[in-house]
């Protein structure tokens, strides 16, 4: 919360997108606390990113025992817009894999949770350093 | 005579396509995925949110993956899944959408060796 008042102040014109679109479920440390890491997901992306403008980013689903996976998303807690991407699979999978690229404004933990057909949730994180933030800059 | 497309898009199958196998269907789209955080060139005003909202790729019609698409896409999104070749081929499609009504689709054969 306190943070959010701060970049509102340093920056005004932000203010009003971070404080409505942030939603407090997908809160670093909330994130965190709700989900256990689990092995079933593998996020292949840089540790280190010279530009947050377009990071790639693979990851690798494989869900155990009779489960299948149906949907799952990126979140990107420190962004301006915390989630990055919803897909949903109308099949559901026992094994999958999914690569694409995305925008980092800040250094931070990107999350990727899956959902399985039977409602559980599976989740894991990775952080990734970024040394020129994307969103945040004019240009 | 050239033609104006704002938005080309590209998609690939990648991979042997021998039944079994997984081949990857890789989806480049040219689009800028305006955030509505940048400032124009008066460094007053913000150029608005126009971002790709929705991703279907299908294979015979029938939806394979349904995307969501946040700003946090990189521009020009390239989106790639990878799929177990059927016993028969068939018509690999992409169609997307974006906030101010653009869209575009794209299609390319699956030829089952």
């Amino acid at each position: 919360m306190l943070k959010s008042i701060g970049l509102s102040l340093a920056l005004p014109h932000f203010g009003f997108a971070l404080a409505s679109d942030r939603d407090l479920q997908y809160d670093q440390k909330e994130l965190a606390q709700k989900y256990k890491k689990n092995d079933g997901i593998i996020i292949d992306m840089p540790p280190l990113a010279d530009t947050g403008n377009s990071i790639p980013m693979g990851i690798k689903f494989k869900v155990p025992g009779q489960k299948k996976l149906q949907t799952f998303e990126i979140v990107a807690p420190e962004n301006p817009n915390p989630i990055v991407l919803k897909v949903l699979l109308p099949k559901p999978q026992t094994s999958y894999q999914f690569a694409t690229r995305i925008r980092l404004a800040l250094s931070q933990d990107v999350w990727v949770v899956a959902t399985l057909d039977d409602g559980t949730k599976m989740a894991q994180s990775l952080h990734c350093v970024v040394t020129l933030n994307a969103c945040f800059d004019a240009t | 005579m050239a033609t104006l497309n704002l938005h080309p898009i590209r998609l690939n199958i990648i991979g042997a396509p021998i039944v079994g196998q997984v081949v990857e269907i890789r989806v480049l789209i040219a689009h800028a995925m305006e955030t509505g955080h940048r400032l124009g060139d008066d460094g007053n005003e913000r150029i608005p949110k126009n971002i790709i909202d929705s991703i279907v790729i299908k294979f015979n019609q029938e939806p394979i993956m349904m995307a969501t698409l946040g700003t946090g896409i990189a521009a020009n999104p390239l989106i790639s899944v990878f799929m177990e070749v059927p016993d028969k081929g068939g018509m690999v499609s992409v169609e997307w959408l974006d906030d101010q009504g653009a869209q575009g689709r794209a299609e390319k054969m699956l030829v089952v060796v």
